[in-house]
């Protein structure tokens, strides 16, 4: 009942008790004084306070009535208060509420667990992670995983796993897994009961061809709830989506490993023969070399001496462009930063290809010396004029051009051969690519030159850019830091 | 008259052919050639004399180009040259500039061995592995080519460095344009006054507060370059 309806009555049955004597002692001087101006005084009196007495003790035993209820409410209402409900009903308010923190709780666990078992680790490190957070959500440590068939033997074998806080290793499957994993093969999660006892059971959904349980001795405890069950339904499903994205990272990364290391061994196997053939051919160089010094060597071979070395110097030269990839490939490439003149090593390169081509060498502006590595540009050089030469038809002209252009050398190589298409042009400074126009040309080609042309370029500050029409030939355009030659004091 | 003495080199190489085509051309070149197949073999003979340089292959079995010039440098500061089938690219070949004074990747041609012995040796009596300049505000550590100003520190390239190298053994003193040309290059570089002029521009930009008004890389007009100590030089072992 409401505080100020209550005191609302008391007032009401206050002036209920008061009023009417009032009334009848105003009703009855009032009489007095005409009607009953012959009646004894006295007697009025007393019919008035009889009245009063009389009104008082019925409104008395009215709300005495009426009061009663309402202090009995309060009463009632401070016990409530002070002592709760009634014992019963709050044994069994009691109980579920710590039910319901307890289920609150393993939701709560079993989303950090979940959380925290690792995805990137080895799968037999995730199925431990996955038992250890079961037990950390069920309260329970006898709970197990049992992979009964694994669709990646090597990186996670059947059988029983433990904890990560277990030094254990992993057990065979036995009669009681499978006979689990049977009886539990069409529910999700729940209590089986066969010859081993009884046992929770839950089925972790991986894939077809994987298949594992989670499971607990459960004798003598309570079958579980519906929400019992759709917890631990729920636990099978975090746990499966946990294999599965760790068996698919272990996959990924399988492969990517073996990748790296096809990668390695064919890096490894190019520095390796690269390296080899260095030093004999050093040795090759020079001992032809010092035999065409020979006055004594005969004409003939000293003509076949001249091809030796030329050989020797194009093997050296193909042998460097191949450890120019191998360093890119690596990220490891630098240059040195000379000074030096253009102008003779473009001489000096295009003398050491022996081309017997027509060959025109301009140079233009003020002079200036580039600021370089002079054998890196050498190298550039001679892969973009051998390649000049070779994609263009015999006795065709090769043209150089030096001219500076602000802080850098433009050194354009042009040529008047096959040319490229667009898409030939895209592709031009990929390793290994060839169009079909090169391969039929020139069938022997590594489709390395552009490649390590390239790069060298970028390694000296500078760039290397194409300019080329099918049919029609190329001009392929290295720039290079330069400064002025000129003495400036 | 006694003839005079001719510089010994000590070739390692475990390749035979190599160290004979090597040794005929770097004799003809007026050197006495001394060979060794192995380090243990050279640390052997270092021990009954000292060459005037050591040409060491990077790659041998056993004790490696690498182990064997730390080890001599141990014993002696003598000039070597690494010959190594890997390039300057390579992180070990920068660890060697430690201990060599120069490296000739493979293949290379024994004529450009031969110039840099010679450009070396012409060095090696100027040699030292410091230069400080005023007083310390100016250091220049030619091992790892490093020049350290007040404004900052900056690499040197090797041109600058042997620049630099060959001005500060003659502090004070001008050296003629010829004279650098042929001490700092070599004949194979084909180098003209120009390498010169632009070498020194791009070097007073990291040793001068003021390339345009240079206080230590002198210009002697029609002479040469002098290299002015700022107060005092102070050349460190």
């Amino acid at each position: 009942m409401p505080r100020t309806g209550l005191w609302l009555r008391v007032f009401v049955a206050l002036l209920l008790a008061v009023l009417p004597p009032l009334l009848l002692l105003v009703g009855a001087l009032l009489l007095t004084e005409t009607i009953l101006r012959d009646t004894e005084p006295d007697l009025v009196a007393i019919v008035v306070v009889a009245g009063s007495i009389v009104w008082a003790a019925v409104l008395g035993i009215v709300y005495a009535r009426g009061l009663g209820d309402d202090v009995r409410s309060l009463l009632t209402l401070a016990e409530r208060g002070d002592a709760g409900t009634d014992p019963e009903i709050g044994d069994a308010y009691r109980q579920m509420a710590s039910s319901l923190d307890e289920r609150n709780r393993q939701v709560a666990a079993l989303a950090r667990e979940a959380n925290l078992v690792p995805i990137d680790d080895a799968p037999r490190q995730v199925v431990a992670a996955v038992v250890s957070a079961v037990r950390s959500v069920m309260r329970d440590e006898t709970w197990r995983c049992a992979v009964l068939a694994s669709e990646s033997e090597d990186i996670l074998p059947p059988g029983i796993y433990h904890g990560t806080d277990e030094s254990r290793d992993v057990e065979p499957i036995g009669e009681l897994e499978r006979w689990a994993a049977v009886s539990a093969a069409d529910v999700p999660a729940g209590r089986v009961e066969g010859p081993w006892g009884a046992f929770a059971v839950i089925d972790v959904a991986v894939s077809d061809r994987m298949r594992a349980i989670l499971y607990a001795p459960w004798e003598g405890r309570v079958k579980p709830t519906p929400a019992e069950v759709d917890l631990l339904t729920l636990v099978g499903q975090h746990a499966g989506t946990a294999l599965e994205h760790s068996l698919l990272y272990a996959r990924v990364r399988s492969q990517a490993d073996e990748l790296n290391r096809l990668a390695a061994v064919q890096a490894d196997f190019l520095r390796g023969v690269t390296h080899d053939l260095q030093t004999p051919l050093t040795s090759i160089g020079a001992l032809a070399t010092e035999l065409r010094a020979d006055e004594s060597v005969p004409d003939r071979a000293r003509a076949d001496l001249e091809s030796i070395t030329h050989q020797a110097e194009r093997l050296r030269r193909m042998v460097g462009q191949l450890l120019v990839a191998s360093r890119l490939e690596a990220g490891v490439l630098t240059a040195q930063q000379e000074v030096f003149a253009v102008p003779p090593l473009v001489e000096r390169t295009w003398a050491a290809l022996r081309a017997d081509r027509p060959f025109e060498l301009v140079v233009e502006g003020a002079p200036h010396l580039a600021v370089a590595d002079p054998d890196r540009l050498e190298q550039v050089l001679w892969a973009l004029l051998d390649n000049a030469v070779k994609y263009s038809p015999d006795g065709s002209a090769i043209g150089v051009h030096i001219e500076p252009d602000g802080e850098e050398l433009a050194i354009t190589v042009r040529d008047s051969g096959i040319g490229m298409d667009e898409a030939t042009r895209e592709r031009a400074f990929e390793q290994f690519y060839r169009s079909r126009d090169a391969r039929r040309m020139v069938p022997d080609g590594s489709g390395v030159g552009l490649y390590a042309a390239s790069g060298l370029m970028a390694a000296m500050g500078g760039s290397l850019g194409i300019d080329t029409e099918l049919g029609r030939g190329s001009a392929f355009t290295m720039r290079v830091p330069a400064e002025p030659s000129a003495n400036g004091e | 008259m006694l003839s005079p003495v001719r510089p010994a080199v000590l070739l390692v190489d475990d390749d035979r052919t190599l160290l004979s085509v090597l040794s005929r051309r770097v004799s003809r070149a007026g050197y006495d050639v001394q060979t060794a197949t192995s380090g243990p073999a050279a640390l052997k003979q270092l021990e009954a004399s000292w060459p005037a340089i050591l040409v060491i292959d990077l790659m041998m079995p056993g004790m490696d180009g690498f182990e064997l010039a730390r080890r001599v440098k141990q014993l002696a500061d003598l000039p070597i040259i690494v010959l190594s089938a890997v390039d300057a690219s390579e992180a070990k070949v920068s660890a060697l500039e430690l201990y060599a004074e120069d490296y000739v990747t493979k293949p290379f041609d024994p004529d450009e061995l031969v110039a840099r012995i010679q450009r070396i040796l012409r060095r090696a009596s100027v040699g030292s592995p410091q230069i400080s300049l005023s007083d310390g505000d100016v250091e220049v550590d030619l091992a790892s080519r490093r020049l350290t100003t007040p404004a900052g520190s900056h690499q040197l390239t090797p041109t600058e460095a042997r620049l630099l190298q060959v001005l500060a053994s003659s502090v004070d003193r001008v050296v003629p344009t010829d004279e650098l040309l042929d001490r700092v290059w070599t004949d194979a570089d084909g180098a003209d006054p120009s390498y010169l002029w632009v070498t020194v521009r791009r070097l007073r930009r990291k040793l001068e507060a003021d390339p345009d008004h240079p206080r230590y890389l002198i210009t002697e007009r029609g002479i040469g370059y002098r290299l002015t100590s700022g107060s005092t030089i102070t050349p460190r072992a």
